[in-house]
């Protein structure tokens, strides 16, 4: 690949990266750290990484199709996680958005399991990443 | 933002309509048409010539992905093969799994 192509991936991939960190950083730390305050700034966190997430990997497929015309020609257990990376963000983003602008009158139970949810749902997201990376 | 520029940069100073597949891959066997026993172990023996931006092949038959293959050259294991007609190809491919546009397939019936 051209040098091009190489520098746009990686940029993609370190913003990529940043991502996972922010969304699965700021959901375990959430797990830890109960304060009302605190949680509704992890979740900003934890949204703004699953924004970057969502982004970034549509930029990668965007990068393949500006150079080639064509998607990353990925099959089986990839599809399959990748299919899994973008359930676990869109659910995990629909629940912290939840969570930051209508849960003021939740109980702390509720917001524990939302928290329990959101870490599961990242780490889980991360197991995907690594069986999308070594199964394409 | 910054970090960003450089890959801006490089979007808008390249022509992705320049984009041209380079490479070639040749198929010696089975040959395309060639009738094949259902019972057999299919091997198809290629040799190819990735090109700049190629890295490896995938080897698809009848559209689905059967293996990713790392050597330009040798035999690739396809297996028995139902009865019937069987579209088998081979493509290169960058490091990021996108397809470079060089490829070679053979049509060929197992009976």
């Amino acid at each position: 690949m051209s040098a091009t192509q190489n520098l746009a991936y990686s940029v993609i991939q370190v913003v990529h990266n940043f991502g996972a960190v922010a969304a699965a950083g700021g959901a375990l730390a959430a797990l830890k750290f109960r304060g009302v305050d605190t949680r509704k700034t992890l979740a900003r966190l934890v949204l703004a990484g699953l924004v970057t997430q969502a982004v970034s990997g549509a930029a990668f497929g965007a990068v393949s199709y500006f150079f080639y015309r064509q998607f990353p020609d990925i099959a089986g257990i990839a599809v399959a996680a990748l299919a899994i990376k973008i359930i676990c963000v869109s659910i995990g983003f629909l629940l912290l958005a939840t969570y930051l602008f209508r849960g003021d009158d939740w109980t702390v139970a509720k917001m524990n399991l939302v928290w329990i949810a959101s870490s599961s749902l990242t780490a889980t997201a991360l197991f995907a990443a690594a069986f999308l990376r070594w199964f394409s | 933002m910054n970090i960003l520029a450089p890959v801006f940069f490089a979007f808008l100073t390249c022509s992705a309509g320049a984009f041209a597949a380079e490479g070639k891959i040749v198929i010696s066997s089975p040959q395309n048409g060639a009738t094949v026993n259902q019972h057999d172990n299919i091997e198809l023996n290629y040799e190819a010539t990735p090109g700049p931006d190629g890295d490896h092949l995938h080897l698809n038959v009848d559209g689905k992905r059967m293996d990713v293959i790392h050597p330009m050259k040798g035999a690739a294991h396809v297996g028995m093969l139902n009865p019937g007609q069987h579209h088998i190809c081979l493509t290169v491919n960058t490091r990021g799994h996108v397809p470079t546009g060089v490829e070679a397939c053979i049509d060929i019936t197992s009976k």
